[in-house]
């Protein structure tokens, strides 16, 4: 089979495809990989180096594509049909001068890949790659829609090789943190049923923490999994929203007095302006890896809420079922987020399979949730396994 | 049991274990300033500033929300 991986610079897709490999061997697949921008610099040595090979004009960038799809296609013709070969490109590039396209659907119909694959990262982690890379001359907002491009231009490419070819080509959505075993089980499994688990991680008692993690770690054995909890780049604005105050009573007088200092001007086309926010944005932000600038991480904080709904709706839709599991409260009450209840419900209304494990009392569950449910609510979650295993 | 969610590097999150010490009330402090763990706690518990105080009657955010809670509950 032959593969199209695309993903956003900075991910380091080559070293995943590595792991990869390494993990199909083990069940006897040979995975094959090129990486297209590989070849692509290869072709400009001694005139450009990865932080300024975009810098060549659009017509020298399409030539050099053009040989190094010419190259992986060779490679891929004389590569044993029973061998997996992937073909590791960007589906957009962004550069200073704006994006720039990296796919040409005639190459991909020559190509014939049977998957289509988005690898996807945290953007701060992304950033951090770049920034290893000396190509870190983007902004968080960029990064955010860059990622957002990768996503819509494999999927489209996915349906229109689809429609053109009268074969399925599924796409596929991968967290890069859920790391190459999600991969290498595709690649290998790619017929298993492929399920979205909605488990919450938080507050749960030692005992419900063993059994969930027992639980995620055999339905993986036997399903191809994806987890939300692999993208967690949440974390950025929880940090921002949580230092907002300290910061802004930190530099918020200071940044008052500055600004008596400034003399009104009626006629003038300008007047200084601060809000409760202001502050935040003259902020750097540590965020364990590294520090962000506090503009940057206000200009995406929206973003991000709005990229994981989209995301792990995407991560549903890809899959055949949801499993989730609600914990039970102190009170013996479901406790259960907004954002699971959104889940069930969307995989009820596209036609997934809806699984629900609550070890409580069902009684206290809401018919919100009981009637998404595809089976019985199970009580406990290796019922729930005994069920997924005679699908 | 009553759980206060703290990120480390913060005073404010350093000034919610102080005004909590003084009502006598008993809870656990837990640390979340990794990615990972920041992360869930949105996802599972929707909390989304830090620090926060959740017991059985629901979840205090911010310092300004624990502020309330101990006015409350003083001793």
């Amino acid at each position: 089979m032959r593969i199209l991986l695309t993903g956003q610079v900075g991910l380091d897709k080559s070293s995943y495809l590595n792991g990869a490999r390494d993990l199909c061997a083990q069940d006897g697949v040979r995975l094959q990989s090129v990486s297209i921008g590989g070849l692509m610099l290869q072709g400009a040595a001694g005139t450009h180096t990865e932080a300024t090979i975009l810098n060549a004009p659009k017509n020298e960038l399409k030539a050099l594509r053009a040989n190094a799809w010419a190259q992986a296609l060779a490679e891929a013709n004389a590569a044993d049909p029973s061998d997996v070969f992937v073909a590791n490109s960007h589906a957009v590039l962004r550069w200073n001068h704006g994006p720039i396209p990296a796919l040409e659907l005639d190459t991909l119909l020559q190509f014939g890949p049977g998957m289509v694959v988005t690898l996807i990262d945290d953007v701060d982690l992304v950033k951090k790659g770049l920034a290893e890379r000396n190509t870190d001359i983007f902004q968080l907002w960029e990064l955010m829609a860059w990622r957002e491009e990768e996503i819509h231009i494999a999927r489209l490419v996915g349906e229109s090789l689809s429609r053109l070819t009268g074969r399925v080509i599924p796409f596929y959505l991968l967290p890069k943190q859920q790391g190459p075993e999600l991969f290498a089980r595709l690649v290998t499994r790619g017929s298993s049923k492929k399920a979205y688990l909605s488990f919450p991680v938080t507050g749960l008692t030692p005992d419900e923490k063993d059994e969930v993690d027992g639980f995620k770690r055999e339905v993986s054995s036997g399903l191809v999994c994806f987890d939300p909890l692999a993208l967690s780049e949440r974390s950025i604005v929880t940090t921002a929203e949580s230092l907002a105050e300290e910061i802004g009573g930190a530099i918020g007088p200071g940044l008052r007095e500055v600004l008596k200092g400034v003399p009104s001007n009626d006629d003038r086309a300008w007047t200084p302006f601060t809000d409760e926010r202001t502050a935040l944005g003259l902020a750097l932000l540590h965020t364990n890896e590294q520090w962000l600038v506090g503009q940057e991480v206000m200009s995406i904080m929206a973003a991000i809420d709005s990229q994981i709904i989209a995301r792990d709706y995407l991560l549903i839709e890809q899959s055949d079922m949801i499993v989730a599991f609600i914990p039970v409260d102190e009170k013996g009450k479901p406790r259960i987020s907004a954002g699971s209840i959104s889940e069930m419900n969307y995989a009820y209304h596209t036609g997934k399979r809806v699984y629900i494990v609550f070890p409580g009392d069902r009684r206290n569950l809401s018919p919100w949730v009981t009637e998404f449910a595809t089976a019985r609510i199970f009580a406990r979650v290796d019922e729930c396994l005994d069920e997924l295993r005679r699908l | 049991m009553k759980r206060l969610y703290v990120i480390s590097g913060s005073s404010s999150s350093s000034a919610a274990q102080v005004l909590l010490s003084h009502t006598g009330i008993s809870y656990e402090t837990i640390d979340v300033s990794d990615r990972n763990s920041l992360a869930a706690l949105y996802r599972d518990l929707e909390i989304g500033v830090l620090p926060a105080f959740l017991t059985e009657a629901g979840v205090f955010e911010g310092i300004e929300g624990i502020r309330t809670f101990v006015q409350d509950h003083r001793t």
